[in-house]
């Protein structure tokens, strides 16, 4: 087990270093620079203002140098300032951090107490309407697209109820539409998920023994087939959280909610460099650490699937 | 606007505008009827009816209402007045710094924490604001601007004719202003009790259409030097009626009103003390289609530019009143002069090109309707507009392919044309930042394949475009600008003076617009300008779109004009 935890710790920093190569080359391979976001062309002195700009913001030294003082300065925490608003990238990261963390945050939570009890429900009435209802709706999760859920949930709640606002972020209500449409598809596979896992744990013997011995049916499923059923969750659960960051990028941009992925999106498109790659590789090392968290989750969880079966 | 010896006032209340004096038989009853609609005895509706009995076609009637419209939303509501609470309004862009000394684009925000020293009416004119009147010396030369005394900063600071003086040298400075380029050669000072003196090198009568633009609004340039790079974001300091109380790019700017404003004197105001809402927020809406939603759901009070094909529901939103008339921009197409090969410096060419777009079919299709064709560099909503552009550039490939067979190009056996060998065929460089941008061009390229041109698009994001295009076979993109003429005098040296042609003649006539003594000098230079652009083709002009606004009925006193890029704010009330 020991063994294994060093061997993908030791893949993942590799993995990150890899991530940083590319995302600071591939950002210098897109043609343009921030420059010309930041003097207007039409200015009769920007044959100075450029190159004057250039050399602050050190873009006319060598690349390698530019990708080793970039990473050192990430590294210690201080990777630059942000070109529109001189705050410091760290803060901006923080900020955004804490919205993403806000939507990404009610979306799991959602997931989990919408996923879980409907599963276990699902597994327990086995065939009934309830069933074959929840089903529907998991297929139908899986199978919408979120861009697509999103237009059709803001047109209903927003636009024709008014109930709720269709973007923004200035209280719990903008946070309800988007932690919905970011949860869906998650809602979708871990229900079915937890469906299964559930319905096959009571076919099982020491479920018929449970039952014998008087036990109440809450218990027997809700405690004993449950918990045993809960190994393929865990395992799930880094997976989702990889697919929460993921979409969040679509969500946040339809939503206007002013976390990570909107950042990464909009500095990319005005090649702020310094700010969208530290985006870039910040959510690429959280997708790495989720991976991570997965496989040692499902090595913790599972004794079966412990490497060389010892601990 | 003063001529020489005569010293200006404010406006004399809300004329109708030039338009009238294109009238004749019916001029007055047109004009008793669009006074009715200005004092509000009859509504849009009624107007048309009544229009249409005096034999004023649908588009005649809708031309003549549109520069009233403005003063007709100035009329007091019937609802009572009520102060306080927060008007929210969609922004169609994100936010740059609020400086208006630097920043690459001005926002919305500018209104409210910014003053200007003059200001356009609704008509266009130039009207007193920080600059209670000013005069003008018989040579033309010498502007002496009366500034307003008691005017302060949001800090407290007092805001004087020293303080406007030092302004207009960093604006005009080309190290230091981005915008330098609009200004004309001059001097500075502050002169006594309270002016400001201009001393020119030639006559020009033009310069307060760069002084009435949002980057000669008036900054405390104490507080700039010490916030340094973070001015216009952590921090700004105006003389409006808001202050800054927060920049998230991204998010949002908030400005909270200003309790110890002096108040306005612009004459077109309603409001001339401190401001009725307590705060303004502006909310980044970047994808089109996301702002009708954001106005349906009542997410936000007001929003500009809805997608176009969302704007006929929006007017049936009986909550919701639309504007529109077409921006103080236009989209063009560039192609090099310089390449000869391709016969770009040829007239016969260029007009061909011209003549191929179907601009009425791109304004139907790209914008829903929500555009108007541009014969000439400016569209027709402008005050000096001249109609005699409307003899050029109508859609007619076969005058087109006419004049190609006369410059020599002749159909190849692909069915694109040829000459010595060489294809016409180009690539035109888009901008891909204006997302219209691309799909005017896309709809011209079948255009030019019917006359037998070969075009393709190539579109770039800002950073890639702007180094790329003086190098470029062709360009183009939508230029917007509250002073029109002043910014195609930009666009005839843009890339280059070569790629434009280095016309003489046109030259000569912006020339003539620079230093114009008067009004009647400069409308005279403005027409000329149009002309020769109409027919000679430094840049192709196609369309120009429409500016949409969009307001909840329960909002008053925002008042969009069509010769400003945003409505100010001291007029601005909610109801609760």
């Amino acid at each position: 087990m020991r063994n294994f935890v060093l061997r993908r710790l030791t893949f993942s920093i590799f993995l990150v270093f890899l991530s940083s190569i590319v995302v600071f080359f591939g950002m210098r391979a897109a043609p343009g620079d921030v420059t010309t976001q930041l003097v207007n062309p039409a200015n009769s002195y920007s044959a100075y203002l450029v190159p004057n700009l250039k050399h602050i913001l050190g873009l006319d030294k060598p690349l390698l140098s530019q990708y080793f003082s970039f990473m050192g300065n990430t590294l210690r925490g201080h990777p630059g300032i942000s070109l529109i608003n001189g705050d410091p990238i760290s803060r901006i990261i923080g900020s955004a951090g804490l919205e993403t963390l806000k939507l990404g945050g009610a979306a799991f939570i959602l997931t989990l107490v919408t996923a879980i009890p409907l599963g276990i429900l699902a597994a327990r009435r086995h065939n009934s309407l309830l069933d074959q209802g929840t089903t529907f709706v998991a297929v139908l999760g899986m199978g919408i697209p979120n861009f697509f859920l999103a237009v059709l949930l803001i047109s209903l709640f927003s636009i024709h109820l008014r109930w709720l606002p269709a973007a923004g972020s200035s209280g719990i209500r903008f946070l309800i539409l988007p932690a919905f449409v970011l949860s869906a598809e998650a809602i979708a596979i871990t229900l079915r998920l937890v469906r299964s896992s559930v319905l096959e744990q009571l076919s099982r013997d020491y479920v018929r023994s449970l039952r014998a011995r008087g036990l109440p049916e809450w218990r027997v499923v809700g405690v004993h087939a449950f918990r045993n059923a809960l190994p393929p969750v865990f395992a799930l659960i880094g997976t989702l959280a990889r697919n929460l960051l993921a979409y969040t990028m679509i969500v946040e941009v339809i939503f206007r909610w002013p976390g990570l992925g909107y950042q990464l999106v909009q500095s990319i498109l005005e090649r702020y460099y310094t700010l969208a790659q530290v985006l870039a590789l910040m959510l690429t090392v959280l997708v790495i650490f989720f991976n991570l968290l997965a496989d040692l989750g499902q090595q913790f969880a599972d004794p079966r699937v412990r490497e060389g079966g010892r601990g | 606007m003063r001529l020489a010896g005569r010293r200006i006032s404010g406006p004399k209340g809300p004329g109708l505008g030039r338009r009238r004096e294109s009238l004749s038989a019916h001029d007055d009853h047109v004009e008793g009827l669009l006074e009715q609609y200005v004092e509000q005895s009859i509504d849009r509706r009624q107007f048309f009816k009544r229009a249409g009995a005096l034999g004023l076609s649908m588009s005649a009637a809708s031309a003549l209402l549109a520069p009233v419209a403005s003063a007709a939303r100035r009329v007091p509501a019937a609802a009572a007045l009520t102060r306080g609470g927060t008007f929210i309004e969609g922004y169609d862009r994100d936010f740059t710094k609020m400086d208006s000394a630097q920043s690459g684009w001005a926002d919305p925000g500018y209104y409210a924490l910014y003053e200007f020293t003059m200001i356009r009416d609704v008509k266009g004119k130039i009207v007193p604001a920080m600059a209670e009147s000013w005069t003008i010396s018989p040579d033309g030369k010498t502007w002496t601007l009366h500034i307003r005394k008691g005017l302060k900063f949001q800090s407290g600071a007092p805001c004087t004719a020293k303080d406007v003086a030092e302004n207009f040298n960093v604006f005009r400075g080309p190290k230091t202003g981005q915008n330098a380029i609009f200004w004309p050669p001059m001097t500075v000072s502050e002169g006594p009790n309270n002016t400001v003196v201009l001393k020119l090198k030639k006559p020009d009568a033009a310069l307060p259409e760069t002084l009435a633009t949002e980057y000669s609004m008036i900054e405390n340039l104490a507080m700039r030097k010490t916030l340094g790079a973070k001015y216009g974001a952590t921090g700004a300091d105006g003389t409006g009626p808001f202050k800054l109380t927060e920049f998230t790019p991204g998010k949002q700017v908030r400005v909270t009103r200003w309790d110890a404003y002096p108040g306005s004197n612009i004459p077109f105001l309603q409001n001339h003390g401190k401001a009725y809402v307590n705060e303004v927020r502006w909310v980044p809406i970047t994808q089109a289609s996301g702002r009708a939603n954001e106005m349906e759901s009542g997410t936000v009070h007001a929003v500009k530019n809805p997608a176009g094909q969302d704007v006929g529901r929006l007017k049936g939103d009986s909550n919701l009143v639309v504007q529109e008339w077409p921006a103080i921009a236009n989209s063009f197409m560039s192609p090099n002069w310089g390449l000869k090969t391709l016969g770009f410096n040829d007239i016969r060419v260029r007009q061909a090109l011209s003549h191929a777009i179907d601009r009425v079919g791109i304004a139907k299709s790209v914008f829903f309707g929500h555009a108007v064709p541009t014969y000439g560099p400016i569209a027709p909503n402008f005050k000096w507009y001249n109609h005699a552009v409307e003899q050029y550039n109508q859609f007619d490939p076969g005058k087109a392919a006419k004049l190609l067979d006369q410059a020599g190009w002749v159909k190849g056996s692909s069915g694109i044309r040829e000459k010595n060998g060489q294809k016409l065929s180009f690539t035109h460089l888009d901008w891909a930042a204006q997302a219209q941008g691309k799909l005017i061009m896309e709809a011209i390229v079948p255009m030019m394949k019917n006359i037998g041109v070969e075009m393709t698009v190539k579109s770039l994001e800002s950073a890639a475009f702007f180094p790329a295009y003086p190098k470029s076979q062709s360009f183009g993109y939508e230029w917007l600008w509250s002073a029109p003429v002043d910014v195609l005098v930009i666009f005839n040296v843009i890339p280059s003076p070569a790629y434009n042609g280095g016309l003489k003649d046109l030259k000569a006539a912006f020339t003539q617009w620079q230093t114009a003594k008067n009004d009647k000098q400069l409308q005279a230079a403005a027409q000329k300008v149009q002309l020769i652009w109409a027919a000679k083709l430094p840049k192709i002009p196609i369309v120009t779109r429409n500016d949409i606004w969009v307001h909840s009925k329960k909002v008053h006193g925002w008042n969009p004009t069509q010769t400003m890029l945003y409505p100010l704010y001291n007029d601005v009330w909610v109801e609760h």
